[in-house]
């Protein structure tokens, strides 16, 4: 971590808000972009992020470790998106029967066509946990560990979570 | 490119908002500091507007559900069964009368995260009608459809008109004489590979999916709709078809963005579009261009009078993926779910292809007029079930297309009425539905019904004896789930119900059969709860247990069930129709280790041949050598015992030849799977020959 990068939290925990600014630019797409997919709308995942950053600014003279800074205010975020998630009662999407008995041959295909926009349809429809998980792992490439500290699961039941999503994913992909 | 990386290029296209910039970061945090005072930032109105409410029902207070609860004797064992009255849930639909209205509406849903903005009736409207419409509907896939009917047919990937067997492999329709086992023709499809097929008399109806996406560029301007070719500047009047691409290129040109138009020339689809991603066809698309679903569900019809040389008389195709499909007296019934995802905030009303489902009939680009589209009250997302009803008998074909918004994909079929199910909430979650007459080829709306909960998928409804079945789940304020189960008549108001079903787990679907309601645990896949619904309330049945993914009619009084044995193989269970329970006993195929079968995944998969009484099941299993293909045939008497007659094996160096269908044509056998055929006499099961195709 360069020293720039140090003293940037040093000036935000003084209430610096050009130097939380510059913090925030290097995490900010993949807030908004984790927050995106796992929420409704733009709309639910821009409210999310705009409260991460206020709790974060208020907060960031509790960041004991500056070079934590992306995990920590990630952290924030996954909690703000449980919150928020809480308040749709449950996720809106019809869940249909997810039989995985041929799990097996999915797994095979290494080669994937799939549309962008199928991908994001049928993402939506794995459950809060899973898309969490795999979001995390895509989008900022966080190890097991790392979700799981974020998330408060196991890093076993992230590791379970993620490989059954992305075979769940597969499957309702291949059934369109 | 791996699934992963696929993923991941997707989520990285997502755009971030202006606001979240981090300069505009920093200028709200420096307004939050003094100001100390929170606020979101919203840049559109959430007018929920002049709608002219056209219909339907007045806010006629629905059905309110008298639920009870008969799970919890069953399971919870110490509890009692506890009625359960809930409060109204106002489902009144209404039929904007412009697009401007249905943009009001749209926009205030997206705005509102999923809640619809309350409806402003005019007084006198109670009276008013939807226009009656040609609206289609749904069939085929799986559950969607209620087959019971000997007049309505079923698509499929294998279809033979006793002459000639019609079988999909990739991209490629071949036609295959029986008598000779050659293949006389082949239709190769642009598209997608097809999902599924028709044989109508000389027609033969080929169903597709084209992926596509709209691209619109960073001012919000529409630039091309790579999959049509076809563009939208400005509205044009309701069903009035949209202009054609040279002349919005021409505008586009005019509005000096030509460069970041993207036209079939530079991607190089056919007249019908095209893969457009996925691989190279994401190189044309401008960097700074986003993208809103397009993704149609394509029907293609030939005439196979000659089967040597079939000929394309007819191309259709409509917004949304392919949901499922049926034909009666001729006509295609075909649903769509349109899914509105989005990158970027809906600020543009002029862009019809942004909010409003769009249809092709011969290339000739049509939008749904605004009457045409259904929202019921509380609609709680902007997701449309969009359905057509495609006549195939006359030669000029024609197709008359409805929507309802708010719902996707949760759509049943039966005879003559389909039923969409969307979604609404205001306190609550609730389940709306609508229902369609379908008859002479039309649609006309028929009523609105709701019940309490989150449907639990379109293998969770469907309609026996005139009343509509189906099953929604709902959430306490702890976050338990638990299962409710409707009966609605014709007017959907519900007239009997379960509710508090399987409070300890979680259910994956309620399959509905005959009179019977069963439950499926989510982990186990099993039938943890069946109901006989033919008592009201419903009573706990004792019956139709087991793992068996559907149940088969194999007569008037029987029904089969077909799962995985424990321990390996697979086992076959004849029940009664009536009280549910088993007649004689289960029959067991043994297989060295675990079996996989498309029968646990598609119901299509099992032969039933109630004629000749058989039965046919196809299972793979994997050994050191590969793959072991295997099609186990059974015979069944009138009291429902079961008799394995034998088994034809295959085996394969891999999966590619799994097998999926059979199908008896006279005295021969025909099992059909990845590029090969293989007949069997039927009388001894002997192969008669292989052949490759």
């Amino acid at each position: 971590m360069n020293t720039d990068f140090s003293q940037c939290v040093l000036r935000a925990r003084d209430g610096d808000a050009d130097a939380f600014a510059e913090l925030y630019s290097l995490v900010y797409k993949d807030l908004y972009r984790i927050a995106f997919v796992n929420l409704k709308n733009q709309h639910d995942a821009s409210d999310v992020v705009s409260d991460t950053v206020l709790e974060a600014y208020s907060s960031i003279k509790k960041l004991r470790d500056e070079k934590a800074f992306k995990a920590w205010i990630i952290k924030i975020l996954t909690v703000k998106i449980k919150n928020k998630q809480k308040e749709y009662i449950k996720n809106r999407d019809y869940r249909e029967e997810l039989d995985v008995l041929e799990s097996v041959e999915q797994e095979r295909s290494e080669e994937i066509n799939y549309g962008g926009l199928e991908i994001m349809e049928e993402f939506r429809r794995l459950n809060e946990d899973e898309r969490l998980v795999l979001s995390l792992s895509i989008v900022s490439g966080y190890t097991s560990e790392e979700i799981a500290r974020a998330t408060g699961l196991s890093a076993n039941t992230v590791r379970s979570k993620a490989a059954r999503a992305k075979i769940k994913l597969k499957k309702m992909l291949s059934e369109r | 490119m791996k699934f992963e990386e696929r993923l991941s290029e997707i989520i990285s296209e997502v755009e971030v908002p202006d606001e979240l910039l981090p300069q505009n970061i920093a200028e709200m945090l420096r307004e939050r500091s003094a100001a100390s005072v929170k606020e979101t930032p919203k840049n559109v109105s959430r007018d929920s507007a002049q709608r002219r409410a056209i219909i339907i029902r007045t806010s006629a207070a629905i059905a309110a559900c008298a639920v009870f609860a008969v799970g919890m004797l069953a399971y919870g064992g110490e509890r009692e069964a506890q009625k359960q009255l809930e409060a109204p849930i106002e489902y009144e639909a209404i039929s904007p009368d412009s697009y401007d209205t249905l943009y009001n509406i749209y926009t205030g849903i997206t705005l509102n995260g999923g809640d619809a903005p309350d409806s402003e009736r005019t007084v006198g409207d109670e009276t008013a009608e939807i226009p009656d419409g040609r609206i289609s509907d749904d069939g085929t896939v799986n559950d969607h459809t209620d087959f019971s009917d000997p007049n309505i047919s079923e698509a499929d990937i294998v279809k033979t008109d006793g002459n000639y067997l019609y079988c999909l492999k990739g991209s490629t329709l071949c036609i295959i004489s029986l008598e000779t086992m050659e293949v006389v023709s082949e239709i190769e499809s642009s598209l997608e590979p097809p999902v599924e097929i028709y044989i109508e008399g000389d027609r033969l109806i080929l169903i597709s999916k084209e992926k596509g996406e709209l691209y619109v560029i960073d001012n919000g301007t529409p630039k091309a709709d790579i999959s049509s070719s076809e563009t939208q500047d400005s509205a044009p009047a309701p069903g009035v078809p949209a202009q054609d691409a040279d002349t919005l290129q021409m505008a586009d040109e005019n509005s000096g963005a030509p460069e970041e138009t993207v036209s079939d020339d530079r991607t190089g689809v056919s007249a019908y579009g095209g893969d457009t991603y996925g691989g190279n066809g994401k190189s044309a698309i401008p960097a700074s261009s986003s993208a809103v679903s397009r993704t149609n569900a394509a029907v293609d019809i030939y005439n196979i009078s000659d089967p040597a040389n079939p000929y394309h008389t007819t191309a259709y195709k409509q917004n949304g993926s392919y949901v499922s499909s049926k034909i009666a007296d001729g006509v295609l019934y075909l649903v769509t779910a349109y899914s509105d995802y989005r990158v970027k905030p809906l600020d543009a009303r002029e862009d019809l292809d942004s909010f409003v489902p769009a249809y092709y009939l011969n290339g000739e680009k049509h939008y749904l007029a605004a009457e045409d589209i259904i929202i019921p009250g509380g609609a709680a997302s902007t997701d449309y079930t969009v359905v057509s009803a495609i006549n195939t008998n006359s030669s000029e074909t024609t197709a008359s297309v409805k929507a309802v918004l708010g719902s996707n994909r949760n759509a049943y079929c039966s005879a003559d009425t389909l039923y969409v199910v969307g979604e609404g909430k205001k306190d609550r979650e609730y389940s709306i539905i609508s229902s369609f007459a379908l008859s002479d080829g039309g649609i006309t709306y028929s009523s609105s019904g709701a019940v309490d909960g989150r449907v639990l998928g379109h293998k969770s409804m469907n309609e026996y004896g005139g009343l509509f079945r189906i099953a929604a789940e709902t959430t306490d304020e702890d976050g338990k789930t638990s299962v409710s189960v409707y009966v609605l008549d014709k007017s959907l108001k519900v007239i009997n119900s379960a509710g508090q079903l399987f409070p300890e787990g979680k259910a994956s679907a309620v399959r509905f059969e005959r009179n019977f309601a069963r439950v499926i645990d989510e982990e186990s896949g099993e039938s943890v709860i069946v109901l006989d619904l033919s008592a009201n309330p419903p009573t706990l049945a004792q019956s139709l247990t087991g793992n068996s993914a559907y149940l088969y009619s194999c007569s008037e009084d029987m029904l089969l069930g077909v799962g995985k044995a424990q321990g390996g193989g697979l086992s076959l269970t004849m029940y009664d129709a009536d009280t549910g329970l088993t007649v004689n006993g289960t029959v067991f195929a043994a297989e060295e280790g675990e079996v996989f079968s498309k029968a646990f995944s598609d119901r299509r998969a099992v032969l039933i041949d109630e004629e000749k009484k058989l039965i046919g099941v196809p299972v793979y299993s994997h050994n050191e050598f590969g793959t072991k293909n295997s099609y186990y045939v059974f015979t069944y008497d009138e009291n429902g015992a079961i008799t394995q007659k034998g088994v034809i094996d295959s085996l394969d160096v891999d999966d590619s030849s799994v097998f999926r269908r059979g199908s008896i044509n006279g005295d021969a056998l025909f099992i059909v799977g990845g590029g090969r055929i293989i007949s069997a006499r039927l009388s001894d099961l002997k192969v008669i020959g292989t052949y490759e195709y």
